[in-house]
């Protein structure tokens, strides 16, 4: 490839108030491949159009851009040329953000940033064009559930215009807000709908575009192909338990049986309690609804008090109905101090309770009936789903882990979203909200017309690849699959699956598998380029994961931070990518430290990649210690992407307290 | 940024979103994904609102705060094609309706207000003008002003702070400057609904938000300074999350959570020290609580602009000055939907996810418009059906 690249070196005209582009030609000067421009526009379509027509012009096999930062560049990872040659791959040396200290010291600057676009170029002439495939998704969307949540994502995607299969299962029996018997048939009727009335899944495969279920059904099994499927499975509702204090109560309703029968008008003059919190504090949509039926009660004619502990006015709605309902007569009292009382009477119940605003005051109430909500939990089939999705439930029991990275509806596994009481606890409303927002994500997951996308992400060497399956189970994305119904079945990536993190090509033990924009001869040469000495001495190398570190650093140039000038960051889209054998190969190169920025536990867009990364560096030191190499010259820290500050005082602090010369170097002390 | 004086800006197909705090941003980038074309307008020169200004609340695990997801959501805006970013600009006026929106975009005067400093290139340099089907607002809040609850004594005692200020000493890496490291262990009180749940104010509202960014932040104290011992004076807690009873139960072990949220703040016995009276939940009467630190909650309240904007936009506000709204964002004014925080105190997930609701339902909305239906009518609601 090497002898064939026109790599197309584009410095921003916005860096022409400093040395750097002069200083950059020069030091590239003389070199065949390579054609340094001066383009001004950056952002924006006009700057794709002009950077292809570049391209074209020049037949640019690739490109290095150098100067604002990737945030301001508004350029992709790849521009189409329109030829059908391919995408040309856009390579991003973040001189910006990493020199923001131009303005001080502007000769160490323009010296570093001369190092961060020979890295770029390194790897860039490694870097081959990206295939481009053209790709038709199936458009008809799954929908798994039998209660609210499912039938609003169903009467959402045939508003939107999708095909929708909706598997129907059975409803969670003493929901809060029941519905109507009629409703799958009226769905049902619904046009481009096709209910399967009884359906358990029993298996997944696939991905995004083209999911492969199987399902089996009173009348047999089915095969269904579908482009995304939405887990819409409500919560289920346990069975009524009554604290002790209740247990000779018998005029105790469910929640559930009490807005029934308020909306049919069969408890006009009776006097209720709604005991809310008896049983730890209760979900959200339990309060929303207790209220909502108390003050129901209270415009028929009825008399409503309503125990809590914590008023839960939180959520879209909450203040709202909380103040309908006292503006409606319903009386809240606060329970928090000691529990309270309740003793039969003639006429009914008095419960004796002490308000905790109303502090010395002892308060009976005397009433009919007491409610109380049914206590709410994870479907009880969320962890088979999850096993079928291959994705984590959360710490609850709900599906779709807390992880903010995708939040609110989606999950790791692309064309896969949660909506309702699946996920978290949910009333109708919500769940017709998540519906909705569930189609925003869904037209870029599956465009209407075909479109080119990349593919061949991760390559495999199948006469490597031993079929150990690692990769398989510890893809978070579910893009590995293996050949079906053969024992030696070969591993395939499934492209449209893949977020190109690199988990597998760091897992892989028999090295059958290449991140197809980050070779292990690219990083080889990039950590060439890198660790020579820069302003007199090694520098260290950060491996910073494109999510956290990356942005943290934009952040840092924004806003003025100045980043060591010895430590070079090289972005790499997971730390989990990054593997021991490439740290020991940075430090033998020349690197006086390696640092592994991940994200936070519990906030890896590939969910386990940073604490994959996290354990491989603690197993490292062992090895160390091993070699005689100081511990201290590899170091993992996690960040997230708004924490510039502490990135940059991390790396200052760092980089100050490493040993000053490379390993081996370092003389002995006793 | 220019732009040529003559010829308008946008289409009748494409939308313009007002402002780009995270909620903005969101939609933005959600209705560039639908395919529809879209114009974000910042008042400041940088993109990213309040949310931008929020520090990681993670200990050895992520925190759920999302403040990241901005720089995510950032990233996605700046680089979306379909996306063209104007700051330190607003809207100057409107007429037109569904379909056939035209705004006037004015520069603002001066720097902006929170001071950073932004990509230059994005700056409106002058008046044009915009045509879009329809317009998202998402104009955000402006915390609530401590000074006007005087008996807290913010603004009179140095050791009386608003939890944004502790946020911003974190998100600088700086606690130093607020909690000395050398001072010895420090009580440190946080009190809740400063600003909210207030009749007396006409601010009788939950600001959603705080009780979970307090217990996030007191975690976050007691990772960076095991020695604080913190004290949690609430009204209601309102902790219902995802995921967060796990954060509540391991805060419980620390932190002294007392029902009832303190009226008057005084100087204590000691130097700096401070008196917190309050009547606690079961106590007989008030009690006097001693801490070197105050930091209080303070709540979202319609931003200073807000009664000039919903006026140029001609919406209704709510009993509170919030942009009256339904769930997928309508206003009372046909082709304009209200998102975020304007439309009522919430926290960084509520906002995406309404954000991404009234995305793709303005793109049906544009739709419906183009198709030639009356989109100013509101039946394109799916019905209600289902509810006995």
């Amino acid at each position: 490839m090497q002898h064939n690249n026109r790599i197309g070196v584009l410095i921003s005209t916005a860096e022409t108030e400093s040395a750097l582009p002069s200083q950059l030609k020069r030091a590239l000067a003389g070199q065949a491949d390579l054609t340094i421009l001066e383009t001004p526009e950056w952002r924006g379509e006009s700057a794709r159009e002009h950077i292809a027509s570049l391209c074209r012009q020049h037949r640019f096999s690739q490109i290095v851009v150098c100067g604002p930062s990737v945030d301001s560049s508004g350029l992709p990872d790849w521009i189409d040329t329109g030829n059908g040659s391919g995408g040309v791959p856009v390579l991003h040396a973040a001189v910006r953000e990493q020199c923001a200290w131009v303005e001080q010291n502007a000769a160490a600057a323009a010296e570093k940033a001369v190092r961060l676009v020979e890295m770029a170029i390194a790897r860039a002439r490694l870097e081959q064009p990206h295939q481009l495939a053209t790709i038709e998704p199936e458009q008809r969307v799954a929908v798994l559930g039998g209660h609210h949540a499912a039938f609003r994502m169903t009467q959402a995607l045939v508003g939107a215009g999708y095909p929708v299969l909706l598997l129907a299962s059975t409803p969670p029996a003493g929901c809060y807000y029941p519905l109507s018997g009629t409703l799958v048939k009226e769905v049902g009727a619904l046009p481009g709908v096709e209910v399967l009335e009884g359906a358990t899944l029993t298996h997944i495969d696939g991905c995004v575009g083209a999911f492969q279920l199987t399902a089996t059904t009173p009348s047999g099994r089915s095969h269904l192909t579908v482009g995304a499927i939405v887990v819409a499975v409500d919560g289920d509702t346990c069975a009524l338990s009554p604290p002790a204090e209740l247990a000779d109560v018998e005029a105790v309703l469910s929640l559930r049986d009490f807005g029934v029968a308020v909306s049919q008008g069969r408890m006009k003059d009776e006097t209720v309690c709604i005991w809310l919190d008896h049983a730890g504090v209760d979900l959200r949509c339990a309060g929303q609804a207790a209220m909502q039926y108390a003050m129901d009660h209270e415009r028929r004619g009825g008399h409503a008090n309503v125990l809590f502990t914590h008023v839960p006015v939180y959520g879209a709605k909450g203040q709202q109905v909380y103040d309908d309902a006292r503006k409606a007569g319903v009386r809240f009292f606060r329970a928090n101090g000691t529990p309270p009382r309740i003793t039969p009477t003639d006429h009914g119940y008095q419960i004796t309770l002490t308000d905790a605003v109303l502090s010395d005051r002892s308060l009976a109430l005397n009433v009919d009936r007491v409610v109380l909500p049914s206590p709410m939990r994870p479907s009880a089939t969320n962890s088979e789903l999850a096993r079928l999705l291959g994705q984590p439930l959360d710490t609850d029991g709900y599906l779709q882990p807390g992880n903010v990275r995708h939040r609110p509806v989606g999950s790791a596994r692309r064309g896969v979203f949660y909506v309702g009481g699946c996920h978290d606890a949910a009333d109708p409303d919500e769940a017709a909200l998540e519906a909705k927002a569930v189609l925003a994500a869904l037209r870029a997951t599956l465009p209407q017309t075909p479109v080119r996308v990349p593919v061949g992400k991760v390559e495999i060497d199948i006469g490597r690849c031993m079929r150990c399956l690692n990769c398989m189970r510890k893809c978070p994305h579910g893009a590995m699959h293996r050949e079906p119904d053969k024992v030696l079945g070969r591993m395939e990536v499934l492209d449209p699956a893949c977020y190109q993190c690199g988990i597998c090509t760091a897992l892989c033990p028999a090295q059958a598998l290449e991140h197809s924009s980050l070779r292990r001869a690219q990083l080889h040469a990039m950590l060439q380029a890198a660790t020579r000495d820069l302003l007199g001495r090694a520098p260290v190398i950060a491996f910073a994961c494109r999510q956290s570190a990356v942005p943290a650093a934009d952040g840092a140039g924004r806003a003025g931070l100045s980043l060591p000038t010895d430590v070079l960051l090289l972005d790499v889209p997971c730390a989990g990518l990054i593997s021991d054998n490439l740290i020991l190969e940075t430090l033998v190169l020349g690197a006086r430290g390696v640092l592994v920025l991940g994200c936070h536990h519990d906030n890896c867009r590939s969910l386990w990649g940073s604490d994959m990364a996290r354990k491989r560096i603690a197993r490292l030191h062992r090895s160390l210690d091993a070699i005689d190499v100081e511990r201290e010259r590899v170091q993992f820290h996690t960040l997230a992407a708004n924490e510039s500050h502490r990135l940059a005082h991390l790396l200052e602090r760092i980089n100050s307290e490493l040993p000053a010369g490379r390993i081996g170097n370092t003389p002995k002390v006793d | 940024m220019t732009q040529s004086p003559g010829k308008p800006a946008g289409a009748a197909d494409s939308v313009l979103v007002v402002g780009g705090g995270i909620a903005g941003l969101t939609a933005a980038s959600a209705l560039a994904d639908l395919g529809v074309g879209v114009t974000l307008v910042e008042r400041e020169v940088e993109l990213g609102g309040h949310a931008a200004e929020w520090a990681c609340m993670a200990t050895d695990a992520c925190a759920r705060c999302s403040a990241c997801l901005v720089q995510d959501q950032l990233h996605r805006v700046l680089v979306h094609p379909k996306i063209r970013v104007v700051t330190g600009a607003q809207v100057s006026a409107i007429e037109g309706g569904p379909g056939h929106f035209r705004l006037d975009v004015a520069p603002v005067k001066g720097n902006g207000q929170n001071g950073r400093k932004g990509p230059t290139q994005l700056r409106l340099r002058s008046r044009y003008t915009e045509m879009a089907g329809c317009v998202v607002l998402a104009t955000g809040f402006g915390p609530f002003d401590p000074t006007l609850e005087p008996l807290l004594g913010y603004g009179r005692f140095p050791g009386v702070m608003t939890t944004r200020e502790l946020d911003r000493a974190l998100r600088q890496d700086d606690l130093n400057a607020l909690l000395s490291p050398e001072a010895g262990p420090q009580r440190v009180a946080f009190i809740q609904c400063v600003g909210s749940r207030d009749r007396e104010r006409g601010r009788e509202y939950c600001s959603q938000f705080c009780c979970r960014t307090t217990i996030r932040l007191v975690r976050r104290l007691r990772y960076l300074r095991p020695e604080i011992e913190p004290t949690v004076f609430y009204i209601d807690l309102q902790l219902m999350s995802k995921e967060f009873s796990t954060f509540f139960e391991e805060a419980r072990r620390f932190v002294r959570f007392v029902q009832g949220v303190p009226a008057e703040i005084s100087p204590g016995d000691t130097e700096g020290s401070l008196r917190v009276y309050s009547a606690p939940s079961g106590a007989e009467k008030t009690e006097a609580f001693d801490f070197d630190r105050v930091v209080l909650a303070v709540g979202m309240a319609p931003p200073s602009q807000q009664p000039a904007l919903v006026g140029l936009f001609g919406l209704e506000v709510n009993g509170f000055g919030h942009v009256a709204s339904d769930a997928l964002g309508e206003t009372s004014r046909p082709g304009i939907l209200a998102i975020g925080a304007c439309v009522g105190p919430t926290d960084i997930q509520s906002s995406c996810k309404r954000a991404l609701a009234a995305a793709s339902h303005a793109a049906t909305l544009l739709r419906t418009d183009a198709s030639g239906h009356d989109a100013t009518s509101r039946g394109h609601h799916p019905p209600a059906v289902g509810i006995e």
